[in-house]
């Protein structure tokens, strides 16, 4: 799998100390999946405790049927769900003087209540 | 009637089904309640509660009829379950109900997103309800307008309870880049203008 989990430890509101760790999947990656392999792969890594972070985004529809998947998969012990941020586009360098805008799609389990102020 | 108002009204469709989505509770149980109650028999479509996921069943009410110059549009509601993207019991315990009670109302919330998501196929029209007094507002709302707008199904987006004073109607329009609907299905302050929208979707 050609993704990359990086881990590292950031200072969350005043006191609390999180660990965060991110896979970070690439397009090319993606490129390969269908919709149900995206969805189970975000799923195994959020069960793992781990936020994805997905070059190129999920599309409406992929974002929908993970709703649907993580839904069935709710155990009420474990797993309870993620959060999904869809921040603005990063532009990104493509060549010596060109840039190109790359959407990302960033999945978190649903305890990662300052994923907003984490990761934008 | 102009000649353009004649070919719209012969053009707009008789009958609509309209769906109410959008994020726990945002508002749709008590907005459909309220168009039930103005255009439609009155039965009331759903319980109204603080508690997150108290609609987790869909629930359709058939003939409500709304009308302007150009003719009647015989609707059929249909109020969905809050959509969310995590199904947390212990929420539930928060507002007073027993772990098992709590437990069990997350096991229907669950199933109840699924049926809110599948019935997007099934919308001429759909009304996302957004709290707008809840900022920055859910995520859940793009995924919806994303997932309606591939489908081209046309939206209407509803700025709920815009009667409290927290309310912001031009943040919800600033946020989603489109024209809004400030309403409050508490009061029933700004369903003319809703009603006018649904007409006008009705046309498309």
């Amino acid at each position: 799998m050609n993704c990359m989990e990086v881990s590292y430890r950031f200072q969350e509101c005043e006191v609390q100390k999180v660990d965060l760790r991110i896979n970070f999947v690439t397009e090319n990656t993606t490129r390969k999946m269908n919709s149900t392999q995206k969805c189970d792969f975000i799923i195994s890594k959020l069960k793992e405790e781990a936020a994805v972070i997905i070059e190129g985004g999920l599309s409406p529809e992929e974002e929908a049927a993970l709703i649907e998947e993580a839904m069935t998969q709710i155990d009420h012990q474990e797993f309870l769900g993620y959060k999904i941020l869809n921040p603005a586009p990063l532009r990104m360098r493509e060549g010596l003087f060109s840039h190109k805008n790359v959407k990302m799609t960033v999945v978190a389990p649903h305890n990662y209540e300052h994923l907003s102020i984490a990761l934008v | 009637m102009s000649i353009l108002s004649r070919l719209f009204a012969r053009s707009r469709k008789s009958r609509l089904t309209i769906g109410i989505l959008g994020a726990p509770n945002a508002g749709k149980t008590t907005l459909a309640n309220r168009i039930s109650n103005e255009c439609g028999n009155g039965e009331p479509l759903g319980v109204v509660s603080p508690v997150p996921h108290e609609t987790r069943e869909c629930s359709a009410l058939e003939h409500c009829v709304i009308s302007d110059q150009n003719g009647s549009l015989d609707l059929t509601i249909v109020d969905t379950p809050g959509i969310a993207t995590s199904i947390d019991y212990r929420e539930f315990q928060q507002h007073g109900l027993t772990r098992q009670d709590s437990i069990q109302r997350a096991k229907e919330a669950t199933r109840g997103v699924i049926k809110a998501i599948q019935s997007l196929d099934k919308m001429d029209a759909a009304i996302v309800v957004v709290d707008a007094a809840r900022a920055p507002f859910d995520q859940i709302n793009w995924t919806v307008i994303g997932n309606l707008e591939a489908r081209r199904i046309p939206i209407i987006v509803a700025a709920n309870k815009s009667d409290l004073a927290d309310a912001d109607p031009e943040l919800v329009k600033e946020t989603f880049q489109s024209d809004i609907i400030p309403i409050s299905a508490k009061d029933g302050s700004g369903m003319n203008e809703l009603y006018g929208s649904i007409l006008s979707v009705s046309g498309m």
